[in-house]
């Protein structure tokens, strides 16, 4: 069995802070090692009616870098991010009405977009929105001499061959998102999925850990 | 989606309170909000909380050519960006009335006031010189965004070092941050915005909370007297550098004074404080501790949704320090248990109410008891 | 993940324990919980709770309101706009509340109602597809506790601390009562009104409640001692 072997991977430390914003609807600031993200979610929230929706929320995904010009990279993240979110979130409950994601890079130390992605869930968690499932994003990357390397820092990316991202959702453990750059044979591909599919569940039992801390006492 | 409308009674009741000498957060009137700066890693960022109002600020350079009438000057650029992430009344990419008169008070307090020196930003004249580029986000929303923008602005440009250059014949090499040690931006004086809300003729609330500033600016739709925002630029020697108000024409002159008196001494003591932060960073840099916003992330909390101010407090009280064997005073008479003379009574179904108990007397009869 | 009654539970999670029930009887799916081809599957994050005989529903963390029939709710008057009183409720678009729905109301006499007064209503229509709408009314066209609501204080918070505050399990407004006299009104909107008679006491009884938020039952009686004693100036 494939997973059984990666079942001691170690991820970056996480730590997380909800409802780090007053004013947000949802709001998580997670730091994934020494990648940091705030996210912040509001909705569902009456928006123009030229893009309202009858079927479904309306979901707007901002991604703001830390400084300088907003570029094309920027714009990629946010629709990895809204592809992503628009899995997970029901959003045929809330019809005509528009859920915005706010995302800020505080510092990116390799990993941003997969921190993006995972803070940016537990600030939907935070939010009380209603969703389909959690998400999960693993990261990994392969160097010259073919190696995965999972999570890898800011260094390892910078040397690396290609890297791989996938986003997997909690019920079956199946792909919602995978991005990728640079060159790696189909196996590669293959054995990084099996890998990144394996160490979501650290993710995913790390969401469990957050929630725990404070549903004791909201009842 | 538009901004929540304030109700009559808040108005009423946040007005009453201010002309009784109180504030809602049990602050006195001169009193500002818990102030906190954070640095980044990089240089030249840093988060600065004011009470819950956040701003993340971020200083970037790359060379440029110079304008055509200052061939001698860098350039100095501040860019405002208030997303939905401050409050979800904002609308993302949009520029509004609220976000130009940021941008050109911070504008007017940081490059009208040239308290940055532009020329060493010069590297070669006419050719080259530094662009500094400052990118303020909002991050939340509680009321006095210039003043806790203005404080993260100011140490951002206090905080940031560019890359030191050295010029080898015609050309122009820009060294590495790993290779030289960057250069610190020179600031001649530190000068930072102080929001005072006026209400009535001769109250001046320091550091208005997002209710005051509401409140504040309705009084002044409303046409009665009073009711304005003022905006003191200070520096740390106490000179005024900019002066601005939004609202009502002020009818009594000494408040404008009393203002610049009050913010000469709160401008300096900001100004020690985001002077200590930088250099207790920069030594803790020193020692090659790294420096990172994960820091600002809290797990000691028992649980991560605690609010670190609650917005209606009584004054010098605070609900996290409660210590269970609390030592209160009692009277003796105090310690017989009395039947309440008040019941929760589940009226409608969801709802409950407070009701006087009816076999019990009622409110009217506890004075009664006082004047036997 | 397969979660029990009291577990910790994110979206995407399944209960068997209520599909068993649902075969043998009727069962109720409160908030949070979704049923769909095979299993009842979970939607926010939370606790999931049970009450005898067959409801089931998840505790979660909320700001936001979303209309649901039948509560009663703070709003404030935002338009008077023909016959109807548009009414901001939290929710993504303003309720109508209709002056024919408050108590005694008749097309020439109709209620004194200003733009930015607080009320207290009802939900009478709440679905995902509709506007939502207000009443002042019960079923009997009696206005009970409903209507405007004058002076006092008005605050936001949480859903939760509503619901935590109007359990009746909870001890805050039994210990708050034994203290000072106050008037309060909860809405499930996460507006909470307030009034006592003197401002001071107001804003005491605001910062209980919102302090209540993260506190267990015996911390909050110690806060609620606490603040009486300031109030009655013992403590400084």
């Amino acid at each position: 069995m494939v997973a059984e072997d990666f079942k001691d991977f170690k991820l970056k430390p996480m730590k997380c802070e909800l409802n780090y914003l007053s004013k947000s609807d949802g709001s998580a600031i997670l730091a994934q090692g020494e990648t940091v993200v705030l996210a912040s979610v509001n909705g569902p929230l009456d928006i123009k009616i030229t893009s309202q929706s009858m079927e479904k929320a309306t979901l707007e995904v901002l991604f703001s870098a830390k400084g300088g010009k907003p570029n094309v990279s920027d714009r990629f993240k946010e629709s990895v991010i809204r592809q992503t979110c628009e899995t997970a979130i029901l959003g045929c409950l809330y019809p005509r009405t528009g859920i915005t994601v706010t995302i800020q890079e505080l510092e990116d130390f390799g990993g941003l977009l997969t921190c993006a992605v995972n803070c940016t869930c537990l600030a939907l968690l935070n939010s009380g929105l209603s969703m389909k499932h959690v998400v999960a994003a693993v990261g990994c990357a392969l160097d010259d001499s073919g190696n995965l390397v999972l999570e890898p820092t800011y260094d390892q990316i910078q040397s690396a061959a290609a890297t791989m991202h996938f986003v997997f959702d909690s019920r079956a453990k199946t792909l919602v998102t995978g991005f990728t750059t640079g060159i790696f044979s189909e196996g590669a591909y293959d054995e990084a999925l099996e890998r990144c599919r394996a160490a979501s569940d650290l993710v995913f039992d790390f969401y469990r850990e957050v929630v725990a801390t404070y549903c004791k006492v909201i009842g | 989606m538009k901004e929540t409308q304030i109700s009559n009674s808040e108005k009423t009741f946040v007005q009453k309170i201010i002309a009784g000498g109180h504030r809602l957060d049990g602050r006195i009137y001169s009193e500002t909000r818990n102030l906190q700066i954070a640095f980044g890693s990089d240089y030249g960022s840093c988060m600065v909380s004011l009470g819950e109002t956040k701003v993340l600020a971020q200083v970037s350079c790359e060379v440029v050519q110079p304008k055509q009438i200052r061939p001698n000057e860098g350039i100095i650029f501040i860019n405002v960006d208030i997303s939905p992430m401050a409050a979800p009344q904002f609308e993302a990419n949009r520029q509004t009335d609220h976000t130009v008169n940021l941008n050109r008070l911070l504008e007017k307090c940081y490059k009208d006031s040239k308290c940055i020196d532009l020329e060493s930003l010069c590297i070669v004249v006419e050719e080259k010189v530094w662009s500094l580029r400052v990118d303020v986000k909002i991050l939340n929303h509680e009321g006095n965004l210039i003043e806790c923008a203005s404080i993260a602005t100011l140490a951002a440009l206090a905080h940031f070092k560019r890359p030191d250059v050295t010029r080898v014949g015609d050309k122009v090499i820009i060294h590495s941050i790993a290779e030289k040690d960057p250069i610190p931006t020179v600031l001649y004086h530190y000068p930072v915005c102080l929001t005072y809300a006026i209400f009535g003729s001769d109250i001046l609330l320091s550091d208005p909370s997002y209710i005051e500033e509401a409140v504040c600016m309705c009084t002044f739709e409303e046409g009665s007297a009073g009711g304005g925002l003022l905006v003191v630029g200070m520096n740390q020697y106490k000179e005024p550098c900019l002066l601005d108000l939004t609202g009502a024409a002020i009818h009594n002159v000494n408040i404008v004074h009393k203002a610049i008196l009050s913010a000469s001494e709160k401008g300096k003591s900001v100004v020690d404080v985001l002077k200590k932060a930088i250099i207790s960073d920069d030594t803790l840099r020193l020692k090659r501790v790294k420096i990172n916003y994960a820091d600002i992330i809290t797990t000691e909390h028992k649980q991560s949704l605690i609010k670190k101010d609650i917005s209606i407090c009584l004054k010098n009280y605070n609900a996290n320090d409660i210590n269970p064997e609390s030592d209160v005073e009692m009277d003796d008479d105090v310690q017989i248990v009395e039947p309440s003379k008040y019941d929760v009574v589940p009226t409608l179904p969801k709802t409950a109410e407070l009701k006087v108990k009816a076999e019990k007397s009622a409110w009217i009869e506890i004075s009664s008891e006082e004047d036997d | 993940m397969k979660v029990k009654i009291g577990d910790v539970v994110l979206p995407g999670d399944y209960c068997d324990e209520i599909t068993a029930d649902g075969v043998k009887s009727k069962v109720v799916l409160g908030p949070g919980l979704r049923k769909e081809v095979d299993h009842v599957y979970i939607m926010k994050a939370g606790v999931l709770r049970k009450r005898n005989p067959n409801t089931f529903w998840v505790d979660s963390y909320q700001k936001r309101y979303v209309p649901s029939r039948s509560e009663n709710v703070i709003g404030i008057v935002v338009q008077k706009a023909g016959d109807l009183y548009r009414v901001d409720i939290g929710g993504s678009c303003t309720a109508a509340l209709s002056y024919l729905s408050f108590e005694g109301a008749t097309k020439k006499n109709r209620p004194e109602v200003q733009i930015g007064d607080v009320i207290y209503a009802k939900m009478l229509v709440a679905s995902k597809d509709m506007e939502p709408e207000l009443v002042c009314v019960d079923s009997h066209g009696k206005k009970g506790r409903l209507g405007v609501l004058n002076d006092g204080f008005v605050f936001k918070c949480s859903l939760n601390l509503i619901r935590k505050i109007l359990n009746p399990i909870c001890p805050l407004l039994e210990s708050l009562k034994n203290e000072w006299p106050f008037e309060l009104a909860a809405g499930m909107n996460g507006r909470i009104w307030i009034k006592a008679n003197t401002m001071r006491e107001t804003i005491a009884v605001g910062y209980a409640i919102l302090g209540a938020e993260y506190l267990s039952d015996d911390e909050i009686k110690t806060m609620c001692t606490n603040i009486a004693s300031i109030l009655a100036g013992h403590v400084s």
